[in-house]
């Protein structure tokens, strides 16, 4: 029987944040410009490609700073929580929360500095999933109660 | 230094039993795949023990997948051929430094323009423009982890710049030899990321300032070299 573990109330707050932070950074701008002036051989390059890998990494890492300077996650003694790490303080290792979170951390790891056009609706489709999962989560434990 | 005839097979061995220790085959990868090269540090013999297994497979497929140590980046067959992808970072790090296992020889032919160094710049330009603003609210184990990027990232460029390939990040790091590298490391950042002079000067006194006070030492000059593949 799977254990049940108690879920403080302002973490999940917190997380349902940190979800919505990182959703207003997708899908950004889909097209740049990168261009070289005062070239004879101008070069402009314009594609669809997706979304910097370091503008959603600095939106997570501050998130998680705030959280730990706000007392509503432990902080750790070495090194920093990832994005999965503060889901698993949260739920615990063995919740599917934390799959689900570790899923979303490699897609938004993307390759080659951007989380390209398909992951950016893949990590889209993770965030509400983690939500419902989350929602599910906090009506087992109000009915255990 | 490319690897040795014995090292390769050693590595296609190796390559084997990880990904079979992921519940895969690599044998069933294969007949998909039109091309499998592993690159990155375990293709230059500059891995740790923990160090992760970087695979690029062109195949039907498009995608990124991390599972443990295996991180694969599927490609599919047309994307490959096409002139952006063959111009980027990846395609001409994979053209010097990959291995294949399929053929004697990575099948990855780059364009060696000016894209992967534009890319790279605009790059630069968001992460120092995103970073800047927030430098006082990071706490130190933050700014390490940022100046370790910009660090790298700069370094990158200007190779790029240069027409190089990208090689492994441990042999960036261990290219860092001087007790005093830090003195240009954060320099020549106006053109690397497409920033005024004045905004330049200010990012690279505040990086450098930082990694002295942080005392922030790429891992070679921590007397840690990366070991060599056994």
């Amino acid at each position: 029987m799977r254990k049940s573990r108690k879920i403080a109330r302002r973490q999940v707050d917190a997380l349902l944040e940190l979800l919505g932070r990182i959703e207003n950074e997708l899908p950004g701008d889909s097209v740049i410009t990168i261009s070289e002036e005062g070239d004879e051989n101008q070069i402009e390059l314009e594609e669809s490609r997706g979304v910097e890998v370091d503008d959603v990494d600095v939106v997570i890492d501050l998130a998680i700073l705030e959280f730990q300077q706000g007392g509503i996650l432990p902080k750790r003694k070495k090194g920093t929580y990832s994005l999965s790490g503060v889901f698993e303080a949260v739920f615990g290792q063995d919740s599917s929360i934390v799959e689900l979170a570790v899923d979303l951390e490699t897609t938004l790891s993307g390759y080659q500095d951007m989380i390209w056009n398909d992951e950016v609706e893949s990590a889209l489709d993770l965030i509400e999933e983690i939500r419902s999962s989350i929602e599910q989560e906090i009506k087992d434990a109000t009915h255990s109660k | 230094m490319p690897l040795t005839q014995s090292e390769v097979t050693s590595l296609r061995e190796q390559v084997k039993e990880m990904v079979l220790a992921e519940g895969l085959c690599f044998d069933t990868l294969a007949r998909s795949a039109s091309e499998i090269v592993v690159f990155g540090s375990r293709a230059s013999g500059l891995n740790r023990p923990d160090s992760d297994l970087d695979l690029l497979i062109i195949s039907d497929r498009s995608g990124h997948k991390k599972m443990g140590k295996l991180d694969l980046i599927f490609v599919p067959r047309a994307k490959a051929d096409t002139p952006i992808w063959r111009r980027t970072e990846i395609a001409r790090h994979i053209e010097a430094y990959g291995v294949s296992l399929l053929h004697d020889d990575v099948l990855i032919h780059a364009i060696k323009d000016d894209y992967a160094a534009l890319r790279k710049q605009a790059r630069l330009h968001v992460l120092i423009k995103s970073l800047i603003p927030i430098w006082n609210r990071l706490d130190d184990r933050l700014r390490l982890k940022y100046l370790t990027r910009v660090r790298r990232e700069l370094e990158r460029y200007r190779l790029l710049r240069c027409g190089l390939a990208v090689p492994p990040t441990a042999q960036i790091d261990s290219a860092l030899t001087s007790s005093n590298w830090f003195e240009f490391a954060f320099s020549g950042m106006g053109d690397a990321a497409n920033i005024t002079e004045k905004e330049a000067l200010l990012a690279g006194q505040l990086l450098t300032n930082e990694a002295r006070r942080l005392g922030h030492r790429p891992r070679s000059a921590r007397g840690r070299n990366p070991q060599k593949a056994a």
